[in-house]
Parts: structure tokens; sequence; C-alpha cells
């Protein structure tokens, strides 16, 4: 069950968070940073291409193709001219010498045209051009090699071939014609490489130019808004931090959840008080980490009302705080478990006080009202018997009075501390005695003293009224008689004066707390105890105005032991 | 004029006449029809079957044409006496070479005779289509051999015993052959010749190109 929660913790953490204005902010700026570099990537990859384009098409134009073409096709009609010349030669002289630009002009115009179709792969037209002037110059070639061979064969042959030599020019003309649209091509060429270029050229100009004054438009508008931005962000992190850190310190519980009801924020008091790591809290369902979460808002929303938990099997009462705003609720809780005891201590004082009030004022009431109906009826004994219960239970009523008023004093610290010489073994018996006179049956009340002690300085009365308070006590929880013990022992740095008892005892979980104010450990009055719930705040808050210290011990059931120790000086 | 001489020269001029007249008739023969299709008794002889590629060593001959030249076939030793079989290399090959055809005419046998002339290195060579009459049905390459006469004979002039002067440039394949007589015109000192050949393509000359 204990490893099911984390695990869906941990599963609601990871849901999405919702859009807040800084996850808006941090989106628009991502956007407007992507956008940026989609358009610096265009630019580069504009100018890259460009660039490409531009040098592609300037070497099409002039170094690659078009220069070597206009010079290759100028070779080859320089060639064929020369290859003419030689034929008629050798047509006219007979002599083989004459052939040798021939060969020549035939070894160079193949290279010639090849280099030409190797240049003239990619376009078409120039292709076809080269084609047809390769078919005319190996037609030419066919008439060349024909008078050649007519020559070489002899007489004959010569006839022939002085016959036919003229037929060559048509040849000729037909392949210089090729060559002229050869050129003219070569220059179309040219011209359209040019318009492509400037094209290109305007093309990337244009491209660069609207990237890049998007570009800088967004980088503009980057650099105006969002430091103002990021200003903002931080002022706003660096206050959340700074609530954060308040938060941190405070001692009441905050949490705060947003529109889903998710816990966003949860300080270490919330911690403390709920037993919940903040890891664990964080993006969990407020109800699923508060099991309470619905009476705390309700409660908060009805008025001032406690509402009561159970954390670690102890209960604490807490009273809830809900703010709301525009994205959740802020939930302040604070622990008012001490608040809300002492509210039922008062509580219990008041009865308590009503109670212990309202006795000696009854036997009062009675007894005067008896002396004032029946007094010829009573006896001088009965009267004087009357008389005296009336100044007890004044007795007791003032004593009452004077321990509220010594408490008051001693809230706004206005207990005045004389510092006199002090004999404590005569306080002691003094109250021993007294004790005895007040005692009910059973109780015995003894003293143990050492023969001598040494002075001390103290405010006699104070420690009277402390070793009342004390032995008071202790006959008091000696339900059914026992035996009370004030123990007095003088050391050199101290005095020390236990009042034992074997009475009903002390919880373990209450010895603390039976020297709160209002405290009682019977309040209930189920054994019968009675008291107003001030004696031991008293009698501790007294000794601790002398220097000294009030401690206690005990067992339930076997009595307990008050001590309180005098520091000399 | 003595009368042995005139005997003489009348016994040459009825040798010229029958000559004349057979050639003109096998010139017909070429022409005029395709029906006379079994061999004349001109096509036999010792070396007929070496010259149709009809021998029983034919399938020795490697039919990749390798490209070569008059002068590099002129510079092969050949031999003594010109071999009766496929003894020797280059009659086990095709070897092809761009080439302009001097002169051509017909032969009795009707084979046409192509005087082959190498511009570069001026010499001249003989090659032979052979008579389709001729090529027995053991022929090898008798379909590219009975092509190469016909892509000649169906572009330039017609064929005619006596020597046409010519001037065209041919691609001319053909299996390497030694004619043992060497005075023929046109013919390589060393015998060498292409005969018969196997495939011919006209680049330029006789309308084409």
């Amino acid at each position: 069950m204990s490893a099911t929660v984390p695990r869906r913790a941990a599963r609601i953490r990871l849901r999405r968070l919702p859009l807040t204005p800084s996850l808006l902010a941090k989106r628009r700026v991502q956007l407007a940073l992507f956008v940026l570099l989609v358009l610096l990537v265009a630019v580069v990859a504009t100018g890259t291409v460009a660039t490409a384009s531009l040098y592609r098409s300037a070497e099409d134009r002039y170094v690659g193709t078009a220069l070597p073409m206009r010079t290759l096709t100028r070779d080859i009609l320089f060639r064929l001219t020369e290859e003419e010349s030689a034929v008629r030669g050798y047509v006219i002289t007979s002599q083989r010498r004459s052939l040798d630009p021939y060969f020549e002009g035939r070894h160079a115009i193949a290279l010639d045209l090849a280099r030409l179709r190797r240049l003239t792969r990619d376009h078409p037209t120039l292709a076809a051009r080269t084609r047809e002037v390769a078919q005319q110059a190996r037609a030419l070639r066919g008439f060349y090699d024909r008078l050649i061979v007519f020559v070489a064969d002899g007489q004959h042959g010569l006839q022939q071939a002085r016959r036919d030599v003229l037929d060559g020019e048509a040849r000729s003309n037909r392949i210089r014609t090729s060559a002229t649209r050869m050129q003219q091509d070569i220059d179309a060429f040219i011209a359209r490489t040019h318009v492509a270029q400037h094209r290109a050229y305007l093309t990337s100009l244009a491209t660069l130019g609207t990237a890049g004054a998007l570009a800088i438009a967004i980088a503009v508008a980057l650099l105006v808004r969002v430091p103002e931005r990021l200003r903002r962000a931080y002022a706003e992190q660096e206050q959340e931090a700074q609530a954060s850190r308040a938060l941190a310190h405070v001692s009441e519980a905050v949490f705060v959840t947003d529109d889903d009801e998710q816990i966003r924020f949860w300080n270490p008091a919330a911690e403390q008080l709920f037993g919940v790591e903040e890891r664990i809290a964080l993006g969990s369902p407020a109800r699923s980490v508060v099991a309470e979460y619905d009476e705390l808002v309700e409660a908060a929303a009805s008025g001032n009302r406690l509402v009561p938990v159970v954390v670690d099997s102890s209960e604490r009462w807490l009273a809830p705080v809900v703010s709301a705003f525009e994205a959740g609720q802020v939930v302040a809780v604070r622990d008012a478990t001490a608040s809300y005891a002492l509210e039922r201590a008062r509580m219990d004082f008041v009865a308590t006080a009503s109670h212990e009030l309202r006795t000696p004022l009854t036997a009062v009431y009675g007894g005067a009202r008896t002396l004032l109906s029946r007094k010829d009826e009573l006896s001088p004994g009965q009267q004087s018997r009357l008389l005296e219960v009336i100044a007890d239970e004044a007795e007791h009523l003032t004593s009452i009075v004077d321990q509220l008023l010594l408490s008051a004093r001693l809230d706004r610290g206005t207990l005045r501390v004389q510092d006199a010489a002090c004999d404590i073994a005569a306080v002691c018996s003094s109250v021993v005695e007294a004790a005895r006179l007040r005692a009910p049956v059973g109780v015995t009340i003894a003293l143990e003293r050492p023969s001598t002690v040494e002075p001390l300085r103290c405010d006699e009365s104070l420690i009277r009224q402390v070793l009342v308070n004390l032995v008071d006590n202790a006959v008091k929880y000696s339900v059914g008689g026992g035996v009370v013990v004030v123990q007095l022992r003088d050391e050199p740095a101290a005095v020390h004066v236990d009042v034992v008892d074997r009475g009903l005892g002390i919880p373990v979980a209450e010895l603390e707390r039976i020297f709160d104010k209002f405290y009682r450990l019977d309040a209930e009055m189920t054994r019968g105890v009675g008291g107003s719930g001030l004696g031991l705040y008293i009698s501790r808050e007294i000794v601790g105005q002398l220097g000294g210290t009030l401690t206690v011990s005990s067992q339930l059931g076997r009595g307990s032991t008050f001590s309180v120790t005098l520091p000399r000086g | 004029m003595p009368a042995l001489t005139v005997k003489r020269i009348l016994a040459l001029a009825l040798l010229a006449a029958a000559a004349g007249l057979a050639a003109a008739s096998t010139g017909r023969a070429e022409h005029v029809t395709s029906a006379r299709e079994s061999p004349g008794t001109w096509c036999g002889g010792t070396r007929w079957r070496l010259m149709t590629l009809s021998d029983p060593q034919r399938n020795l001959v490697d039919m990749h044409r390798e490209a070569t030249s008059i002068a590099a076939i002129a510079g092969r030793t050949g031999p003594r006496r010109a071999p009766a079989s496929r003894s020797t290399p280059f009659q086990r090959g095709v070897w092809r070479l761009r080439t302009v055809v001097d002169r051509y005419r017909i032969a009795s046998n009707g084979e046409i005779v192509l005087i082959l002339y190498s511009i570069d290195s001026a010499q001249y060579m003989n090659a032979y289509l052979p008579n389709p009459r001729c090529l027995g049905p053991r022929a090898r390459d008798r379909t590219g051999m009975i092509a190469a006469r016909k892509q000649f004979t169906s572009h330039c002039p017609q064929v005619s015993p006596a020597w046409q002067l010519l001037g065209v440039t041919v691609d001319v394949a053909g299996v390497g052959f030694w004619n043992p007589s060497r005075r023929t015109r046109g013919a390589l000192p060393s015998g060498a010749e292409l005969r018969p050949v196997t495939n011919l393509r006209i680049v330029s000359g006789c309308g084409v190109g």
C-alpha cells in the first residue's frame, strides 16, 4: 500500500504541466528563435546555392563550356581548311608530303569532336549541332580520302581526282555553314546562361534580402522584447523564490494548489505537519496527499473552525486559511493543537474554578443562613462550629483567589522576589504542621530534616507558597490515605526539599504537562480530586524565579516525588 | 609479222574474248537474278573451302573482330608456301579495319574483289566478297558474308569484270587468308588478304554519308 502511493505520485508528476504564462513566454521565445534559425539556414543555403549557381553559370558561360566550344569549332574549321589545302595540293603535285597537314588535321579534328561531344553532352541543341558537324566532317573526309585514293591509283585516278576536286567546295561550304550555326548556338547558349545567371543573381538577392530582413526583424524584436521579458521573468522568479524562502521559514504549513487541485508548492512546515515529502507532494492531487483537504477548505470557507486530523497516530487540531488567486489557491494551515489544548484547559478551569468556588461559597452561605434563621435554636457550640466552617471556607476561597492573582502576576511578570535570609528548615516545619491540621483522616505527614541547616537567601513567603502547594498536592492525591514525607537535605551548593507521597502517581506521558497552566491530572474529577490546575504551574514559575528547579519523578499507582532545588548564593 | 606471232595474238584474242564472255555472263548473273543457287564449277578448288569459311577448321576462327590496319597486316611475315589449312594465327582471326576501297571488280568465280588502300601508309590490300552461290550450308557466318556483299552491291555502282575506281571509305572485317598468287593487282607482298569478308559498312561514299 505504501509502495503504491509514491508510484502513483510519480505518475501524476509526469503529467503535462499546464500552460502557465511563463511557459507560454518560453514557448514564444523558442518559436521565434526557431524561425530565426530557419531563416539563417535559408540565408546560408540560398547563399551557397546562389554562389554555386552563379559560379556554375559563369563556368558554363566562359571557362567550362562556351569558350572551349568556340575554340574547338574554330579549330575544326581551321583544320578542315588545312585539310582541303593539303588534299588539293596532293591532287596537284601527287607528292605525298603534301598530305602531312591532312593527317595532322584528321587527328586534331577527331580530338576536337570528341571534346565537343563531351562539352555538349548536357546541351541537347549543341549536341545535335556537334553531331551534324561531325557527320559533315566525316563526309568531307570521305571525299578527301576518295581524292587521295584516286591520286595514288595512277594517272586515270589522278584525272578523276582533278575532275572531282572542285566538288569539295560545296561540302566545305556545308560544314562551314554548320560551324557558323554552331557558333550562333554557342552565342545563344551564352545569352541564355547570362539570363540564367542574372535571374539566379536576382532570385538569390531577393531571397537573401527577404530572409535577412525577416531575420533582422526577429532579432531586433527579440533584442527589444526578450531582455525586458527576461527581467520580468527573473523578477517574478526572484519574487517567487523570496516568497518560497519566506514560506519555507514560516511555522504554518503552506501549500499551493492549481485549478486542477494539484499541489504546486509545499513548504517544509507542511512536510513536517502532514509527514509527506515535497518531492512526493508536488504534482500530486491535494486530496491524495492531505486526506482532510476538503474539510480544511470547507472549514476555512465557513469560518474560524478547527479541523481535527490524525498524523502519526496523534490527533492534531488544524486552523486553515484559504486564499484563492487566478491560478489556484493558497492553503495555510496552522497547528492549533496547543491553543486548542489551552482553550480546553481554560474551559476545564472555568468548570473547576466554578466548582472550587461554589463548594466553599455554598458552605459559607449555608452556615450564614443557618445562623441567621436558627440562631435561637442552636447551641453556642453549634454556632461556634458553624462560624469555624464559615471561616475555614472563606480562607479556602481566599487561597483560591490568591492563586489566581499570583498566577496573573506571574503571567505579567510583576511578581516581586525578595532576597533575604531565609530559614528553610523553619519554613518546612511550619508548612508540615499547618498541613497536618488540614490533613484528612488516614494521611500522615512527616518531616525529615537535618539538625542544622546553613542559612539560605531566598524569599521566604514564596518558598512557603511552593511547599504548601506541593504538600497539599501530595495530600490531595493520596486518595484513601498514606504517608506524605517532606525531606530536607542541606548540601554545600544547594538546599533540596523533596515532597514524597505514596498516592496515585502520574502517567509518564503526563509528567511534563502537569506543570502547564490549568492542567489537571484528573480533570473529570473521577477520583474526586479537585483543584484549580494552577498549583504546580505557580510552584515551577516561583522556583524558577528564585533561581532553582522543580522536577518530578513518579510511578503510576506508587506515588510521586516533587524535588525543589534552591542554590546557595 | 611471223606466223607464230599472229597465231599467238589470235590465241590470246580468243582467250580474252572467252574470258570477257565469261566475265560478262557472271556480271549479269549478279544483277539479274538470284535463282541460280547451285554453286558453279568455278566455286571448287583446293582453297575454296578456306575462301568461303567452309573448311573443316572453320570453327577455329575467332569471330571477334580485332581492329587493325593494312600496315599492321602488311607487317606480318607470310608463310613461304600458302597453307591449305588454317595453320597460322592470321587465318584464325577476323580482322577489322577502316580503309578506302580504291577499286573493285567481279572475278570469274563470282567473288567481288576489293582493292583496299591505306591513306596513312599508302599500302594496298585485297579483300573478297564471296559469291553467295558458292557458300554451302556448312559455311560459317554465311549470313554475315551475304549481308556484307549486299551492303556493297546495293549502294555502289554495278560491279563489272573490269576494275572500277571507287574511293569509298568503309569499315570492313574479314578472315585472314594467304593467297599463293601474289602478283594480282592490289596484293600485299606477303599475300595476306581478307577472304572472305564477313562484314562491311560504308562510312562515306556510294551515296552514304
